[in-house]
């Protein structure tokens, strides 16, 4: 596997991305720029793109707004770690996702959240707490502990847009707000953003399921931010923790974006007529027969598959509209198992044609699963169901008694002569 | 069912009276050709009216063999009134083909008409 840097200085420790199994290859923005391809002959050349754009004033054309979507739309990852003075492809490239970071020279400010001994006095080191806590699925992956120390921050802010591929993980505190940093530090218009929706991290995973991460401050990766004590808050309510929660934040988003958490794949499903095993019957799925569906799931946690455990998988039963919607119950599982099976047994509507079984899972943060069957359901053939029934014979009557008085009527009608009147008929 | 209603007088006779005079003059003026057909009319619209009334009091289960049964008597029943149309000597002006011709028509009609009801009722 081979993984592609472009960054000014090493932040991520390599020697444990080198550990993980990734390889390495390192490009900055001047040097041997002409010679990077992301794409190579119609294939992607590296699985995913650490991008630290904080400070070059533009990057190699390779890495244009363009050309990264492309890498994306082939199924790449790419972590970007923005700043303040971002490149404008880069910020082109975020637009692209719905990803709006603030204007050029921004910060991200809060007078209320500053960390006390990184700050220089203009507040722009923010101490966080504004992790994901819904859906559960984003929490899951993303939040912390209550009690977790904050995340350190330096850079700018972005807002972002309602696309449900888009999801916030971490925010900025309610009293924060963007605004550039210049001179005196008078904000004499009013911000842009402020509070919760000015957004620090977000997480966009695509329908291919590539990922991409849009960090607004490289700072967040660096050594001196992992290490460093916290103290912040505003005087009187100053909160202090040993070490911040940059590790385990920063290990979390690469790891999700790096493909090695939140991981879901589909091993298989399958479906048969609940009672397939005793009644023996051809011609596959006939109308309200009860049918078990069962599909299996491995969630990937960086080094193994492993069973998904869920109760919302839901299985629907479409043709053009979902006769069938109903959540599917984890099977109790096997012992060394690599996956989880989700099953239910249901009746078939009673309605004939080609319907869709299909398995729509999606939630953010985990890979998107969609999966679906085509099963054609036919109806009663004319000896599986009883063509005369005792409740319809008044039926039977009445039209076979037609056809007797028909007959008759026939009868005397032809045989009838009309002594009286012959003349009158010819 | 009437041919022919008797002229009425200025002083109403009792309905009774009415009824009685109809049925006369309907025995005495029509042809027995024609008051077999509505003989047999008469009995396709009883025949018709069980089925409906049944309907309505049991339920429509089997639907298919109600619609089989009532089409047959209401198709059975348009086409003797259209014999009765055709073989009524009163009707002739206008009409170029014979009593015969009319008679064919039905049996070819209601064949066809029972070909459906019975492939429909089961």
């Amino acid at each position: 596997m081979l993984r592609l840097f472009t960054l000014k200085r090493l932040l991520i420790a390599s020697l444990a991305l080198i550990y993980r199994g990734f390889t390495l290859t390192y490009e900055t923005p001047r040097a041997n720029a002409d010679r990077l391809r992301l794409i190579d002959l119609g294939k992607r050349r590296f699985d995913h793109v650490l991008l630290f754009a904080d400070q070059a004033k533009k990057l190699p054309t390779e890495l244009n707004a363009h050309r990264l979507i492309n890498f994306v739309n082939e199924g790449g990852n790419v972590l970007l770690a923005a700043g303040s003075t971002l490149p404008e492809s880069v910020r082109n490239f975020a637009t692209q996702f719905g990803v709006f970071f603030e204007e050029r020279g921004s910060h991200v400010i809060d007078h209320f959240g500053f960390e006390h001994t990184l700050d220089t006095g203009r507040h722009t080191v923010l101490a966080t707490t504004e992790r994901a806590t819904k859906p559960a699925s984003l929490a899951h992956l993303f939040g912390g502990e209550p009690t977790a120390a904050p995340v350190l921050y330096q850079g700018i802010g972005h807002v972002s847009s309602a696309n449900p591929m888009l999801s916030r993980v971490l925010s900025a505190g309610p009293t924060a707000y963007s605004a550039e940093t210049v001179d005196s530090q008078v904000v004499d218009e009013e911000p842009a953003a402020t509070g919760h929706e000015l957004g620090l991290v977000s997480v966009f995973q695509a329908r291919n399921n590539a990922r991409v991460t849009f960090s607004g401050s490289r700072a967040l990766f660096s050594d001196k931010y992992f290490a460093t004590p916290v103290k912040y808050g505003a005087d009187k309510s100053t909160k202090e923790f040993p070490q911040s929660g940059n590790k385990e934040f920063a290990e979390r988003i690469a790891k999700w974006t790096l493909q090695e958490a939140g991981v879901l794949r589909v091993i298989g499903t399958h479906h048969e007529r609940a009672d397939a095993a005793t009644v023996k019957r051809d011609g596959g799925y006939r109308v309200k027969d009860n049918v078990t569906f069962s599909i299996e799931i491995a969630e990937f946690d960086g080094q193994d598959w492993k069973p998904y455990n869920a109760d919302d998988v839901q299985l629907e039963v479409i043709m053009l509209d979902p006769y069938v919607r109903t959540t599917l119950s984890q099977e109790a599982p096997r012992k060394d198992a690599t996956s989880s099976v989700f099953s239910t047994t249901f009746q078939l509507p009673d309605t004939f044609g080609v319907f869709t079984f299909r398995v729509r899972y999606n939630r953010p943060g985990y890979s998107w699963i969609d999966d679906a069957r085509e099963v054609p359901v036919r109806p009663f053939r004319h000896d599986e169901f009883p063509r005369f029934l005792s409740v319809a014979y008044p039926y039977y009557t009445g039209a076979s008694s037609v056809m007797v008085g028909f007959a008759v009527f026939s009868f005397v009608w032809l045989y009838h002569r009309d002594p009286a009147t012959p003349a009158k008929r010819k | 069912m009437a041919s022919k209603k008797p002229a009425v007088s200025s002083a109403a006779p009792p309905p009774a009276a009415l009824l009685s005079q109809l049925w006369t003059n309907y025995r005495a003026e029509t042809g027995v050709r024609l008051q077999l057909v509505d003989a047999y009319m008469v009995f396709l619209l009883l025949t018709g009216i069980l089925q409906f009334v049944h309907v309505v009091l049991v339920g429509t289960f089997p639907y298919n063999a109600f619609i089989s049964g009532f089409a047959s008597t209401v198709g059975a029943f348009v086409f003797a009134a259209a014999l009765r149309v055709q073989t009524n000597p009163k009707n002739r002006q206008g009409r170029d083909f014979s009593p015969e011709r009319a008679f064919a028509d039905f049996i070819f009609c209601n064949l066809v008409l029972f070909l459906a009801v019975t492939n429909f009722i089961g």
